[in-house]
């Protein structure tokens, strides 16, 4: 009973100071620094995180009645947000456009400062993560970087078990060997 | 490190084997000084890689993240409460929606309103104005100066009649529940003042119709099935 009344007031006190937030809002709020986290695993480049997870927390809100309360947000989220990375791969792809990832730092013919600057900024292991294939990168991310369970991590991709730790094995070999013992 | 694969190493590191799998891997680690160094350099790359995103993690929250959640045009969805026992049947969700609910249209409605909506035993109840507009309005016959438009009166799928209002505050929904109005949703909108009374921006009422749409059973009730509803004080459950 204590629980209960403790709930009710964290949710009264935490709605005077956020706006009014419904639970679903609430829960959304407190997961966002996690979801930054792992926009920036996926995209790399800060602006291009910052907007991938501008995108999916849209598309959350948006289809907020198809979430099932009693399931997880956060891979509820991740699954969002992955499938908004992949639609901008994909659409970039089609427009012929490279990421500064693959680039990995070279800064040729490139004239927008903004970019310059990001792209100086990646770190030996933004490089080194940006040379993975998307499709590793984004188990990479899941299970190294955000702590899922392989099994986890394979609800949350649709993927067969055996696929993610294949592809987990093999991010993770490429990596060790961009990154050396500097690891 | 000869017999044991890459993949249960990795496995080993990510906390992947059994209790069991994992005792005799470290049996084995113990003897094969290959291995337990092949180990370490997965474990220093799982903790350069987790390093990296943890500063990402640690980082202020942009603004522009957080305003896309923290947005001022409040939907809320006010789910239906059971009778008996709220907390226990409907679970914390449920009682977290309505207490959120009853703060925001105790917030929202503006205070020239003769109180609006008050809480009873866990509900938000239509209270004042909108209390009399919904016991008495019918939607064929409204005043031009009411402070309360009724849209729509319908029968719910579990035999309520509910009625959708729209005022200056917002645009809502209630459905009797033999001793007042309970207000099942309401949107927080902008009314734009014209023609003598209060019309709420598309996007509310299209959200609350959407709402009746989905409670309604069969079709609205005309102007005479209204009229004889309410003489009955909207009691006529089936």
């Amino acid at each position: 009973m204590d629980e209960t009344r403790e709930r009710i007031r964290f949710i009264l006190e935490s709605g005077r100071e956020e706006g009014f937030l419904t639970p679903f809002e609430r829960a959304l709020l407190d997961l966002l620094p996690r979801l930054r986290r792992f926009a920036r695993a996926l995209a790399l480049d800060a602006a291009d995180a910052d907007d991938l997870c501008q995108i999916a927390i849209e598309r959350a809100l948006k289809a907020e009645a198809q979430w099932q309360v009693g399931t997880r947000l956060d891979s509820w989220m991740y699954r969002i947000m992955r499938n908004s990375w992949i639609d901008e791969v994909r659409a970039r792809k089609r427009r012929g456009e490279t990421f500064v990832a693959e680039e990995e730092g070279e800064m040729v013919g490139d004239t927008d400062d903004r970019r310059i600057e990001a792209r100086v900024e990646l770190n030996k292991v933004d490089r080194a993560m940006a040379a993975l294939p998307p499709e590793q990168r984004e188990v990479i991310a899941l299970i190294l970087v955000e702590g899922l369970a392989y099994k986890e991590a394979a609800e949350t991709l649709g993927l067969p078990m055996g696929t993610v730790t294949s592809r987990l094995v093999r991010g993770r070999q490429a990596l060790m060997e961009l990154l050396g013992e500097a690891a | 490190m000869t017999e044991i694969g890459e993949e249960r190493i990795i496995a080993y590191v990510d906390g992947e084997l059994t209790p069991l799998e994992a005792l005799r891997f470290e049996r084995a680690m113990e003897s094969d000084a290959g291995l337990a160094e092949a180990v370490a350099r997965h474990r220093r790359l799982r903790a350069a890689i987790a390093d990296r995103f943890a500063a990402v993690e640690a980082e202020p929250v942009p603004d522009r993240l957080r305003r896309l959640i923290e947005h001022d045009d409040t939907v809320i969805p006010f789910r239906a409460l059971p009778k008996a026992d709220p907390i226990r049947r409907a679970g914390y969700a449920a009682l977290a929606a309505t207490l959120v609910a009853g703060l925001v249209v105790g917030q929202l409605l503006p205070r020239a309103l003769p109180g609006p909506v008050t809480e009873k035993g866990g509900r938000i109840v239509a209270d004042g104005g909108l209390a009399r507009a919904l016991d008495r309005q019918l939607a064929s016959a409204q005043p031009a100066d009411a402070g309360w438009r009724i849209g729509v009166s319908f029968r719910s799928k579990d035999g309520r009649y509910c009625r959708s209002f729209e005022g200056g505050a917002g645009a809502g929904l209630g459905c009797h529940d033999g001793d007042g109005w309970t207000v099942e949703r309401f949107v927080a909108g902008s009314a734009v003042r014209g023609g003598g009374g209060y019309a709420q921006a598309g996007s509310s009422s299209a959200e609350i119709s959407m709402a009746a749409q989905d409670m309604m059973a069969g079709a609205p009730l005309d102007a005479a099935m209204e009229k004889k509803a309410r003489d009955s004080g909207w009691r006529d459950r089936r």
